[in-house]
């Protein structure tokens, strides 16, 4: 099944766009898709225990399980002011 | 809605606006949604703003406009002019002084019917709950995650709203925390980042635009929370992305294991956030390297020497553009790949802006058996200062 994924802040950076398309197997939880991205960008591994992720615009537990069409973001804390 | 209770100091009844504060304030006293009774609420209002650099800049501007009554400010820096490029309250005969005493001369030009309190010391959990607790709405300007936590747990334990903004380099993100029982801080983000891990403003840069929107928003709902209109952001992380021009939101849950306001909190009071967030003092931690370190100076000397050095500058292209040495540029993240253009039979000289960069290429290098190395003591800005005044410093 497919979801999209956004990313903001240094991980917009780090994984190269704001947006992709994931192509993820039926009952994988947000923590395995954030897993295969790790993977691909192992820079993003430091990033994890302070992330938070949200699924169709709303905060959500890593062990979240995923259905077709989410949309789900990867925000890590920023501080400037 | 959230709401916040008022200053006990008087009710609505007790206030009056002035002949001449009707007048300045009738755009506001026109609409029913502000009216009269709303414009004596902002003058009766409490707000401290943490911070008057980016995002503080918007916010001591609108909320003294806006006329609220007692406005507290609150930072310990110096106007430089790095600042001016966002900061809008300081203007360029401002740089060097403390930015306090040039905002509080701003806002009080620009309404002299409010209070301003300033208090230029630095947030610590020794004065935070002393210092909130005569006011009603804080707003958090800060720049900083230590900062950050303190000012969420100081709003928690005083159970104050804390009106909440942060940006990066085109993204911003504003919300309220701790108002009327919603979300505070810790219940989005429980563990602060590794130090070093998300660059500050200083480090990352920051498109000067952006705080004035993320500031400005902040003070939109800082005067909606206290006129008690509209639907607040309490419960909703705005999420601007000025690049792509989208305003996302995403709901907010309160946590309940939350260690600050859930059901059986375990931090009931302010804590040392340098140590919570992994730092001591405000830089992060420079890599580890046996590299030696060269000094602008001695660089100098042994260039007007003759000596046979490779400049190695491990920068970015836009950086190189703005000043540079003559090195030889490969950025920090192509030196694995780009390492065969470098000959290790020469001495080689790294250096990036400040020396933390440089430091961490010098160190790769050294393990893939570049024996002949230094590292430039404190970058380009240091030879701008000890050698040649004539390079800018950025």
């Amino acid at each position: 099944m497919r979801v999209k994924v956004l990313f903001f802040g240094r991980l917009r950076e780090i994984v190269g766009c704001a947006e992709e398309s994931a192509e993820i197997a039926p009952g994988a939880r947000i923590e395995d898709l954030f897993a295969r991205f790790r993977e691909r960008h192992p820079e993003l591994a430091p990033f994890r225990p302070s992330l938070v992720a949200s699924r169709n615009q709303e905060f959500a537990p890593w062990s979240e399980p995923l259905a077709a069409g989410d949309e789900i973001a990867f925000l890590p804390p920023v501080s400037g002011g | 809605m959230a709401t916040i209770s008022q200053s006990p100091a008087g009710s609505a009844g007790s206030a009056k606006l002035s002949k001449e504060e009707i007048l300045r304030y009738s755009r506001h006293l026109i609409m029913p949604e502000v009216g009269m009774e709303g414009q004596l609420k902002l003058k009766q209002a409490r707000v401290l703003c943490i911070g008057t650099g980016g995002l503080g800049a918007p916010l001591g501007l609108y909320l003294a406009a806006a006329g609220i009554g007692t406005l507290g400010l609150m930072d310990f820096d110096v106007v430089d002019f790095t600042n001016l490029q966002r900061q809008v309250t300081f203007g360029t005969s401002d740089v060097g002084r403390p930015k306090i005493a040039a905002a509080a001369e701003r806002l009080r030009n620009m309404n002299p019917n409010i209070e301003i309190k300033t208090f230029e010391t630095m947030l610590t959990s020794e004065n935070a709950l002393e210092l909130f607790k005569d006011f009603d709405v804080i707003v958090d300007g800060t720049d900083n995650f230590p900062t950050r936590y303190l000012v969420n747990d100081a709003c928690v334990l005083l159970g104050k709203p804390n009106v909440y903004g942060s940006i990066f380099r085109f993204e911003g993100q504003a919300t309220i925390f701790g108002a009327s029982g919603g979300p505070c801080y810790r219940c989005l983000y429980p563990e602060p980042p590794p130090p070093g891990l998300v660059p500050s403003c200083a480090e990352g840069g920051v498109l000067g635009v952006l705080p004035g929107i993320v500031g400005s928003i902040q003070a939109m709902e800082t005067i909606k929370l206290i006129l008690g209109s509209g639907d607040s952001l309490a419960g909703r992380l705005l999420l601007f992305d000025a690049l792509g021009m989208k305003f996302r939101e995403l709901k907010l849950r309160k946590n309940p294991a939350c260690p600050m306001c859930g059901e059986n909190r375990t931090i009931t009071k302010l804590i040392d956030y340098y140590e919570f967030c992994g730092i001591r003092g405000e830089e992060a931690p420079a890599p580890v390297t046996q590299v030696p370190e060269m000094t602008p100076r001695e660089l100098k000397a042994r260039l007007d020497r003759g000596d046979d050095l490779f400049v190695l500058d491990v920068r970015e292209l836009h950086e190189y553009q703005i000043c540079h040495l003559n090195g030889h540029l490969i950025p920090l993240g192509e030196i694995p790949r780009r390492v065969q253009e470098l000959d290790s039979s020469r001495e080689i000289v790294v250096h990036c802006k400040g020396g933390k960069r440089s430091a961490e290429a010098a160190e790769f290098l050294s393990k893939a058996g570049f024996r002949k190395l230094w590292n430039l003591k404190g970058g380009i800005l240091a030879w701008s200062d000890e050698v040649d005044s004539s390079v800018p410093k950025y």
